[in-house]
């Protein structure tokens, strides 16, 4: 079995004469031109265009951009069947066909033989989320890709008697709490320190449970490379933790499992260990790669931002209609666990203040101005907030991971339910798990 | 009642102890001479709880860093959620956790004086 690993969840597994590529980002500049790679893969010589085509299988973990990357698959061939995770929904599969491919949906849990013994198991969530994991068997040897999902223990136990040789783990933060929020100085350094301690006592958990033989910490992070916001990249600042702290986090641990630093275009290879391929200045102290890619990636980073499509004045209205129809179809249980006055301030020439009341006896739930009682606030700049409000983006939380957004909460406690509205506000689904939870 | 009885002083301050029952795995916490007991399972993706760390009276579940105050079971990060508690009474050394369902208690007698 040969393992090539490509940065974040991506991986080409080879076994059995067969290939599977997961998670393919390949592009850089996700989320509004704000997730750029550890390291840049073009400077290991990786791009969608060059990338080996003679793929058999593509597995998709999720919808997020860093996992699931239009522009990515776009250059690979069309007839390579997706492997996904069966979900509540079909949103995400949807999006998939969407895109011309081909999907072939797994229920969580359940192996199967792809021929020759090579075998994969996708394993979901337990959150809310629409989120999995993959774990690939051929030739006598196991990998698993936990991607960036949060698997319940119980599927953790039993991938710990899995024998798995090579484990591929989510280890940093992957969102905007608390970064993005109005907390002050000394609040927001606590909590960042507060964040990473426990994302990598998390990591160190899931390793002991899964009992790999060498685990990589995998995806998670970002880097940013607009020069505005690169003090995201600082540890002191923000939750986008460096894969060798996470190593050493590891190895401090005392495991029976060895961690393993790889970086995009290093191989695992079953005979023959570990094959640094990256280049060096992939093992560059990470401040000093980050301040150089930052240079070189500066007038790409103002093009992208050129290029962004103006918001059309016809926002406001479109605006109300939008979440007026999301919280209408909404049960009252549902409404009532969400129980929030959501705020959304959109800045820009064609913005304004706006209010959603989860509580309002009726609609219209969307009013003009923001009430004095707001209990979550969002403010966006006009043209990120458009094309969900159009429906040409259709996972509204790309707008929060974009790290272009300001929170605030009133009290300082997180609303799982408004999240998971604005996660995927699909009725349904809230109101079925909002009847088991 | 099916219930669980432990000897307070087989129980460590200030560490989660887990004790399985049939039907059932309890996470205990002492802080003095108060005892609580939950279910040792994290509502967020069901890690052993007894396998998180407490600090100043809040436990922080080992998988994905949910903290709860060990008093009341109240969840710190999702407000929405609480542990479910078991009754706890401690009388002359003795701790007695009431078991909601009838089954029987097949704890570590090393650390359970006596179950019943």
């Amino acid at each position: 079995m040969r393992v090539t690993y490509f940065g974040q969840a991506c991986t080409l597994i080879e076994a059995a004469g067969r290939k599977i590529l997961t998670d393919p980002w390949l592009t850089e500049g996700a989320y509004f031109g704000s997730w750029f790679h550890t390291h840049l893969l073009e400077d290991a010589g990786v791009t969608p265009w060059a990338f080996p085509k003679d793929i058999d299988y593509i597995f998709i973990s999720h919808e997020h951009q860093d996992h699931l990357d239009a522009a990515s698959l776009w250059r690979l061939p069309r007839d390579i069947p997706i492997l996904i995770c069966k979900f509540a929904t079909p949103k995400f599969r949807n999006y998939l066909e969407a895109l011309g491919r081909k999907t072939c949906e797994l229920s969580s849990g359940e192996a199967v033989e792809l021929g020759d013994g090579f075998r994969v198991t996708i394993f979901a969530t337990a959150e809310y989320t629409n989120d999995s994991a993959i774990l690939v068997e051929g030739e006598g040897f196991t990998v698993f890709n936990e991607t960036d999902c949060k698997l319940g223990y119980a599927d953790l136990q039993e991938l710990g008697k899995r024998q798995i040789d090579i484990g591929f783990y989510m280890f940093s933060g992957a969102n905007w709490y608390p970064m993005m929020y109005n907390y002050s100085e000394p609040q927001m350094t606590g909590l960042v320190r507060h964040r990473r301690r426990a994302l990598l006592r998390s990591l160190v958990q899931r390793v002991k449970l899964t009992r790999p033989r060498i685990a990589v910490p995998a995806a998670g992070p970002c880097t940013v490379l607009d020069p505005d916001r690169l003090w995201l990249n600082s540890p002191e600042r923000g939750i986008f933790i460096d894969p060798e702290e996470a190593v050493t986090a590891l190895q401090s641990a005392g495991l029976g499992s060895e961690p393993a630093y790889l970086a995009a275009t290093d191989v695992w290879d079953s005979r023959s260990g570990i094959e640094r391929r990256a280049p060096a200045a992939f093992r560059a102290p990470r401040q000093e790669y980050i301040r150089d890619a930052a240079l070189r990636m500066e007038p790409r980073v103002t093009a992208m931002r050129a290029a962004e499509p103006p918001a059309a004045c016809d926002l406001p209205g479109r605006l109300v209609t939008y979440f007026d129809a999301l919280v209408e179809a909404l049960t009252p249980a549902v409404r009532h666990r969400i129980n929030a006055k959501l705020a959304l301030a959109v800045t820009g020439p064609c913005g304004g203040s706006w209010t959603v009341d989860f509580l309002a006896p009726a609609s219209p739930y969307t009013r003009e101005g923001i009430a004095a009682d707001w209990t979550y606030k969002i403010e966006v700049e006009d043209k990120l907030i458009y094309p969900f409000l159009t429906g040409r983006e259709l996972f509204f939380e790309d707008i929060l991971l974009s790290l272009r957004v300001r929170f605030a909460r009133r009290p300082d406690e997180y609303n799982e339910p408004l999240y998971h509205f604005l996660y995927e506000p699909d009725p349904g689904k809230l109101h079925n798990w909002y009847a088991t939870h | 009642m099916p219930h669980i009885e432990i000897l307070l002083e087989n129980l460590p301050s200030g560490a989660p102890v887990r004790i399985e029952h049939a039907a059932a795995a309890v996470v205990v916490f002492r802080t003095g001479e108060s005892v609580s007991a939950f279910e040792d399972s994290c509502p967020h993706a069901h890690w052993r709880l007894s396998e998180g760390e407490v600090t100043a009276g809040v436990l922080e579940c080992p998988g994905h860093g949910w903290e709860f105050n060990i008093l009341t079971g109240h969840c710190l990060s999702v407000p929405a959620y609480r542990l479910k508690p078991y009754h706890v009474t401690v009388s002359n050394g003795v701790v007695r956790i009431d078991c909601d369902e009838a089954s029987s208690v097949v704890c570590d007698m090393t650390i359970c004086g006596k179950a019943g």
